[in-house]
């Protein structure tokens, strides 16, 4: 469940949920974001007082790429599409930067709209 | 799908053993006496009873994996998705219907909507709703300036491009003047109050 990189000293191992949690970051940082999960694994997690970073899952493919997925619920009003990009951006930016691995794929899923008012 | 597949594989051998194991009790193939017999061995060998207790949790997180399998499968069918540059991205039609109730809610005239939204590569996105209106307000024209901003809104939203029909059933109509009415007898039915007139 990490992802190693190797330098003259040693090995260097990042684990998935400190991926998840930058991508958790960089995702309650788009406007228009009201939580990340909104399923029902999600919600099975958070009876059992888990955090929120088991709703993101990260993959990696052959040429050790990560796929990213991030479930989000959105504020009502806003222009899904716009969100979707700018959550994929700055989630592929955000983890770039943090942990030099290469992003693949950013995927998206909108599990919900809710007002405002439910905001956490 | 391999994991599921061996989980339903797994599911038929135990139910089509468990359908034999009845079937033969209720035929009298099998002696009553035997299943005791061999129930009283488990009970009394504490190796037989791990093992057993071991295979009932088995038991358990099988079904709970298969639970999840096929929840996370109904989901990915009930998705509207599109491409990015970057990647994927998927809208659950719970979240369509979801604004579709937020809609609901802005408008005076409803006092309920229940949206059931269905997506087909054949006919593109169909939404049924099922309306309750407040007040004696023009049907045809109502519902047809709904079913536009039905459509204008899930297309502004979601950019979906793909062909929207809008469906609209009006259940019931709320009706006023039945509370009206009420309210009328509720007055007619308190006592009246005699003021005493007064002598000059």
């Amino acid at each position: 469940m990490s992802e190693n990189t190797k330098t003259e000293l040693g090995e260097i191992k990042i684990h998935h949920r400190v991926i998840a949690s930058i991508a958790i970051e960089a995702t309650m940082q788009i406007p228009g974001i009201i939580k990340i999960g909104g399923n029902l694994k999600t919600f099975l997690f958070e009876l059992l007082g888990k955090k929120d970073n088991v709703a993101v899952k990260i993959e990696f493919d052959k040429d050790s790429e990560a796929i990213i997925t991030v479930p989000i619920v959105v504020k009502y009003g806003y222009n899904i599409p716009e969100i979707a990009s700018k959550v994929q951006d700055n989630v592929k930016l955000s983890v770039e930067n943090a942990t030099n691995i290469n992003i693949k794929e950013v995927n998206v899923k909108i599990q919900k709209i809710e007002k405002a008012n439910t905001e956490k | 799908m391999k994991i599921y597949n061996a989980i339903i594989i797994f599911y038929i051998l135990v139910s089509a053993f468990l359908g034999a194991v009845i079937l033969s009790f209720s035929l009298n193939l099998v002696d009553l006496n035997d299943i005791v017999f061999q129930l009283n061995e488990i009970s009394n060998d504490i190796n037989a009873r791990i093992v057993l207790a071991a295979s009932g949790v088995l038991f358990i997180l099988l079904a709970l994996l298969f639970a999840q399998i096929t929840s996370a499968r109904r989901q990915r069918e009930k998705t509207i998705a599109f491409n990015n540059p970057s990647g994927q991205v998927t809208i659950t039609l719970f979240a369509v219907e979801d604004l579709l109730r937020k809609i609901g809610q802005e408008l005076p005239q409803i006092k309920e909507l229940r949206p059931n939204v269905i997506a087909t590569k054949k006919r593109g996105i169909q939404v049924n709703i099922r309306l309750t209106l407040k007040s004696e307000i023009n049907i045809p024209e109502f519902t047809a300036q709904l079913q536009e901003t039905v459509k204008n809104r899930i297309q502004e939203i979601f950019g979906i491009d793909e062909q929207i029909v809008v469906r609209i059933h009006v259940a019931k109509i709320f009706a006023q003047q039945e509370k009206i009415k009420r309210k009328e007898e509720v007055i007619a039915e308190e006592p009246e109050v005699k003021i005493p007139y007064p002598r000059i």
